[in-house]
């Protein structure tokens, strides 16, 4: 809101004192000093009787409603998922239920309210304090990097709110050293695969435990482990490991593929080969019985035919004489066999 | 008359208050109390099986000093020692404890502030002595669980006497210096090298296997080809060789001679054009 604009006067109409006056001549300001007066004067004399001396019934309303309005600070909200505690001049009282809620107002009573959804407590990873917070050593001497959450829920509201200081960080430091025990006594490869259900089910159960023992009101429901890999320092390698493992399955199927290819290959050249030489034999055993019957005739007339299929389909230059020369086209390829001539096969 | 009487009326109210505030206290469900008269401990509040909430005092004479009820923690200072087998560890340790007994905290150390530093102090000694007779591999895993408890022990008695009730003692952190952690994940990285280069050799080794097995018998199916091809043509070709050579010499120039793409160049004397050349006379065997 532009308030040194002149056009446009400020919320409450009344330019600023040292301002010079507009050209339209002076603004009546909204409540002049006369009301203000006059207010005060019929508060005044609604206060004070005909006498000058305060009225009783006046001041008796004016005291009803402070008495009214410091009662209904005693209202308050007790949302779902949660569980309201009141106390009376400090000490515990009674629990609340959800809804619109009342107690004695301050100081006689006072209300609080605890979560009773289940809540999540970060350990590691990018909630971390330090980097080493996720550094674990495990039981065979090797360093894992481990970030974990916590599931858990109020068990017991009144425990809960009074028995404890500072639950959330109570929880993180007991499940680290929770986790870290557990870690130090598994080996590094378990925890990158299948041992992790196990390590989650022995750390809740290590910080159920504890917790307990500090009656922190506190149900774990459960351990997760987000992330459980190789320390930053030493990832490199173990990215190298993986892809190479990675690698392996694909090249061999490859090579599988690759072999079998080259296996069927060879049985099929076989079978085709086999057949050709079947139909190549089957072909000859009719002619040669024609030739034993008449030699001389069949192979004549094989050569003839031979010749016939060969000279029809292509470029024929014959030579009669002993000492005739040919010149041949430049390209032979490109020489158009004569089309009238087919039919030889 | 009437604004002297209203500024009596309003000194007796004020007075009333303070009187009444000095008198009345609350002491809160997580809260306990001493009560000093004329600055000596008499007696306490919600504490020693008392009650929290609304408690009364004898005004200006009584002064209440009020502590934490609540199990409360305290982290250690990361303590370095050596373990029994001369390894350098970092420990990093909690200590839950809750004020038991208000009266003997405030007598023996005063106050909260002062409690909290030598109870500090209390729990890294009582470490390193647990500590110090274990080997690195019984606190980095073992026996972490012994010891703190056997640390915890150690620092009962000692903050008992301050009032304190040690509830817990935990080893969160037991790290290797910096130096043996570096050391740790450089053979972490090598042993992964390693690994990877194993890996990637025995692929290749058995790539090369898988694709020589199959070479070999490729070979072999066509060995087997080329024999059973052979008898075919032994059983039919070899009733003949010499019509049989003719024959295929025959299918040959068919096969590849035949595509159309040919020039012949025909000598003088082919057996083809004899008739051609000489006429229709019949043929005499030298003319082959």
């Amino acid at each position: 809101m532009p308030w040194n604009d002149n056009a446009k006067p400020g919320p409450w109409g009344a330019p600023p004192p040292n301002e010079a006056p507009s050209p339209r001549g002076p603004r009546r300001p909204v409540s002049p000093p006369e009301d203000r007066g006059r207010l005060s004067e019929r508060f005044s004399d609604w206060y004070r009787g005909p006498n000058g001396r305060p009225r009783a019934a006046a001041i008796a309303t004016l005291i009803g409603a402070a008495v009214g309005l410091w009662l209904l600070t005693g209202l308050y909200i007790v949302e779902s998922g949660q569980q309201g505690l009141v106390t009376t001049f400090g000490a515990y009282n009674r629990p609340a239920a959800p809804g619109l809620r009342y107690h004695l107002p301050w100081p006689i009573e006072d209300a609080e309210v605890v979560p009773s959804t289940l809540q999540r407590t970060d350990v590691g990873g990018t909630s971390a304090e330090s980097e080493n917070e996720s550094l674990m050593p495990t039981a065979d001497g090797n360093i894992v990097d481990m970030s974990f959450s916590v599931i858990w829920r109020v068990s017991d509201a009144r425990a809960f709110a009074y028995n404890l200081d500072d639950v959330d960080g109570t929880i993180r430091a007991v499940a680290e050293s929770a986790m870290r025990e557990v870690v130090a006594r598994t080996a590094m490869q378990p925890l990158f695969s299948t041992g992790r259900p196990q390590a989650q089910a022995e750390t809740a159960a290590i910080i159920q435990q504890v917790l307990d023992s500090y009656h922190a009101g506190v149900h774990v429901d459960a351990v997760q482990i987000r992330a459980a890999g190789p320390p930053r320092q030493a990832m490199d390698a173990f990215s190298e490991l993986e892809k190479a493992r990675q690698n392996a399955a694909p090249a061999l199927d490859a090579a599988r593929t690759q072999a079998t290819r080259v296996e069927q290959e060879a049985a099929a050249d076989k079978a085709r080969t086999i057949q050709q030489a079947r139909a190549e034999a089957a072909r000859f055993g009719p002619i040669y019985e024609e030739y034993r019957a008449a030699p001389a005739v069949t192979r004549e007339r094989l050569y003839i035919d031979t010749m016939k299929r060969l000279l029809a389909r292509s470029n024929k230059v014959v030579v009669t004489g002993k000492d005739a020369s040919v010149t041949l086209p430049a390209n032979p390829t490109k020489v158009e066999p004569a089309p009238a001539a087919g039919g030889g096969q | 008359m009437n604004r002297d009487r209203f500024w009596r009326n309003a000194f007796i109210v004020l007075a009333a208050l303070i009187v009444i505030s000095q008198t009345v206290l609350m002491v809160d469900q997580s809260r306990q109390g001493v009560v000093l008269r004329f600055g000596k401990p008499v007696r306490v509040l919600n504490a020693n099986g008392g009650k929290p909430g609304l408690k009364a005092k004898i005004p200006f004479v009584d002064q209440v000093t009020v502590f934490d009820k609540r199990n409360q923690a305290l982290q250690t200072e990361p303590v370095e020692l050596a373990a029994a087998d001369q390894r350098q560890l970092v420990v990093d340790a909690f200590v839950r404890y809750r004020i038991d007994d208000p009266l003997r905290l405030y007598r023996t150390v005063h106050d909260q502030k002062t409690m909290a530093a030598r109870l500090n102090r209390l729990a890294t000694a009582s470490l390193r002595r647990a500590l110090a007779k274990a080997g690195s591999q019984d606190i980095l895993s073992g026996r972490r669980d012994a010891l703190s408890r056997s640390a915890r022990d150690d620092m009962t008695g000692p903050a008992a006497g301050m009032g304190v009730e040690v509830i817990d003692l935990r080893i969160r952190r037991a790290d290797l210096p910096a130096a043996d952690q570096n050391a740790i994940f450089e053979r972490m990285s090598g042993t992964w090298r390693q690994q990877a280069a194993e890996v990637r050799a025995g692929t290749e080794q058995q790539r090369q296997q898988i694709l020589a097995e199959a070479g070999a018998k490729a070979e072999a199916v066509r060995a087997e080809t080329a024999v059973a091809k052979a008898k075919i043509f032994a059983s039919s070709y070899g009733r003949d060789p010499e019509f049989a050579a003719f024959y295929q010499t025959m299918q040959a120039y068919d096969e590849t001679l035949a595509r159309g793409d040919t020039t012949v160049v025909l000598p003088q004397g082919s057996e083809f054009f004899k008739y051609l050349q000489h006429g229709p006379q019949p043929a005499n065997s030298s003319a082959r």
